[in-house]
């Protein structure tokens, strides 16, 4: 009961925001009340921050399990394609986007007047809590922010910490022969799970093509891959299986780390690195 | 027996085919010295340098010579057998056709389970295209109709591929289009040539004992008659080796086009008409030209992702061209 009176005093909430403009535009500096976010990234970023009725919509990806870590959340959030029309009919006070969605998508919704936040693709692991706190900010949950962002940090210190002195080689082998560089996400997860990623090594930087030759010469002690898809086949999973591969590794040198832990630069990707250090672990006890 | 008279034309192109594909183990991804392949090649120890060589290099090598010399041989039978220098298995649909059958067979997820159906379906799309093309293009081996027939068959062909892979659930699955229409050699292993050996060879044998059948046949299919050549029983032979040979070799490398259309008229100029004499100078040919250009597509990095059929068709094209426009003169 109690619920259904919240749920009614916030229709009426809205409805009044709705009916009167200056209001709403008042708010918008304080915090804003109808957020959409039209980006996989920003998807969980706002759910993880968002106060409940804040956030209206999230895309279309983020229901995805395969690219979502937030799939199940995302079940009970409206979706929109990341078209002006129909987050523009939401009527939203902000708008999250990233730097690389549509930019005539954002253009438009900037000349309709409603307030668009940029969020860029996240690197590193430091930017993690940095855009947590900034965008705990602008949707005015501060608090919940700082605690999502500190407790990360505190994980990731205890993760640098227990990192061992004798650190494996690992390479990060994708659909099509590609790699995790310098520079990636992908690439800090690894070297803080203890391990050293052979792509760097090498020179290489942001996700780039890894000839088989050279993965082999490189002698990885652990191969990390991504979701495989398994039981739709497609050649370019093939490599992965390919004799001299098999032939380096062995039996236990592979381990799985989702991509949905990794495409977005979120605080789960804790759980990647907790994976890595684990398998990190399973290396040195053998090799002793 | 008496001394072939090709004897000295087959002793450089072998010469040429070996040279070539050592050629080819020396060049890859990973910088490696001859000094240091040589030490792993000869050494008992498992080196990363070992699983380089023998794993990718001489599965890719191997697999070279082998494509090469099957639309080679393949492109010299079926010019003899239509009657017609333009037959070629990719230019009248056969290897699209095959791709076709390797497509369906990989992304239903079949050859998981049974990886004979790899072959299996690419035999059986090589071998459609190869009886449907007579039929389509109508006897005595117009050069017009065929072509028109090969072309349509063709295009289908790859339209369905496309089809099959942009139906497909994997998201990569879209963009490996690239791959069956162009074809490549990169990062093929041992377990593919192990797959496609028994139907390569089959087809192989069926195409070499044409030779005397083909000899008769470019006399008229009269004269080849009284001569006791079993006509149906030749287009058996061509056809199924064709489909069996370029339908193998398709299923792991892709369409590569453009081999079997140049080899047997580079070659004619040397040894004749004669398609008998032909046949074993243009596997060997196929099989250099195909390593020659595998050479290149290495030579320009693993980061270009150049395709094979790439290549073959920037010198196959113009070739093409130059043999229309001399036919055109002829006709005049």
């Amino acid at each position: 009961m109690r619920n259904k009176i919240k749920k009614l005093m916030q229709i009426v909430a809205l409805m009044a925001l709705a009916i009167s403009p200056a209001v709403t535009h008042a708010d918008v500096r304080n915090s804003p009340k109808r957020v959409v976010s039209m980006n996989l990234c920003t998807d969980q970023f706002s759910m993880l921050l968002a106060q409940e009725g804040q956030l209206l919509s999230v895309s279309k990806l983020a229901s995805d399990p395969n690219l979502s870590v937030m799939s199940e959340q995302a079940k009970s959030y409206p979706v929109n394609f990341g078209g002006a029309e129909e987050i523009y009919i939401m009527n939203p006070d902000l708008v999250i986007a990233g730097t690389y969605t549509n930019q005539t998508t954002v253009q438009m919704l900037r000349g309709l007047g409603i307030e668009v936040v940029q969020v860029p693709p996240v690197r590193t692991i430091p930017d993690i809590a940095r855009e947590l706190r900034r965008l705990g900010k602008v949707l005015g949950t501060q608090q919940k922010a700082e605690k999502i962002a500190s407790q990360f940090e505190a994980d990731v210190q205890r993760r640098i910490e227990a990192q061992p002195n004798e650190k494996p080689r690992a390479g990060v082998y994708y659909a099509n022969g590609y790699t995790a560089g310098d520079g990636s996400l992908v690439h800090e997860v690894i070297t803080t799970a203890g391990l050293q990623n052979i792509a760097s090594n090498l020179g290489l930087k942001g996700t780039s093509k890894l000839p088989l030759e050279l993965l082999v010469l490189e002698a990885p002690q652990l191969l990390v891959e991504g979701t495989k898809f398994s039981d739709k086949p497609a050649l370019a999973f093939e490599l992965l299986a390919h004799p001299a591969l098999t032939h380096t590794l062995g039996n236990s040198g592979r381990v799985l780390v989702e991509d949905k832990y990794t495409i977005c630069g979120l605080p789960f990707v804790t759980e990647a690195i907790t994976k890595l250090a684990d398998q990190s672990k399973k290396l040195g006890a053998q090799a002793e | 027996m008496t001394k072939h008279p090709d004897a000295p034309l087959i002793a450089i192109l072998c010469l040429l085919a070996v040279a070539l594909f050592f050629t080819s183990l020396m060049i890859g991804a990973a910088d490696l010295t001859f000094a240091q392949l040589f030490d792993a090649v000869i050494s008992a120890d498992e080196t990363p340098v070992s699983t380089v060589f023998w794993e990718i290099r001489i599965p890719r090598a191997l697999l070279g010579l082998i494509t090469g010399a099957t639309l080679g041989l393949s492109g010299a039978v079926l010019q003899g057998l239509l009657r017609n220098p333009l037959a070629e298995p990719g230019l009248i649909g056969v290897s699209s056709s095959a791709s076709l059958g390797a497509v369906i067979a990989i992304y239903t997820g079949l050859t998981l389970t049974v990886p004979f159906a790899l072959p299996a379906f690419a035999l059986l799309g090589a071998g459609t295209a190869a009886v449907l093309l007579p039929m389509l293009a109508g006897g005595r081996g117009q050069t017009l109709t065929l072509i028109l027939a090969g072309v349509a068959i063709s295009s289908i062909a790859t339209a369905l591929t496309s089809l099959a892979l942009n139906l497909s659930p994997n998201p990569f699955a879209a963009m490996e289009i690239v791959f069956w229409m162009l074809g490549s050699l990169n990062d093929r292993s041992m377990q593919h040539l192990y797959i496609i050996a028994p139907f390569i060879l089959v087809g192989w044998s069926l195409l070499f004992i044409t030779g005397r059948g083909l000899n008769a046949l470019s006399l008229g299919e009269e004269t080849a008659h009284t001569m006791g050549v079993s006509l149906p029983r030749l287009r058996f032979c061509a056809i199924a080796g064709t489909a069996a040979s370029v339908g193998a070799v398709t299923a792991v490398t892709g369409t590569i086009g453009f081999i079997g259309l140049i080899v047997p008229h580079l070659l004619r100029r040397l040894v004749g008409g004669e398609p008998q004499r032909l046949l074993l100078p243009s596997a060997l040919a196929g099989a250099c030209l195909l390593t020659l250009a595998d050479i290149t597509v290495k030579l320009f990095g693993p980061q270009s992702n150049l395709k094979l059929g790439v290549l073959t068709a920037l010198v196959g094209a113009p070739f093409f061209l130059w043999l229309i426009i001399k036919q055109r003169r002829a006709l005049i």
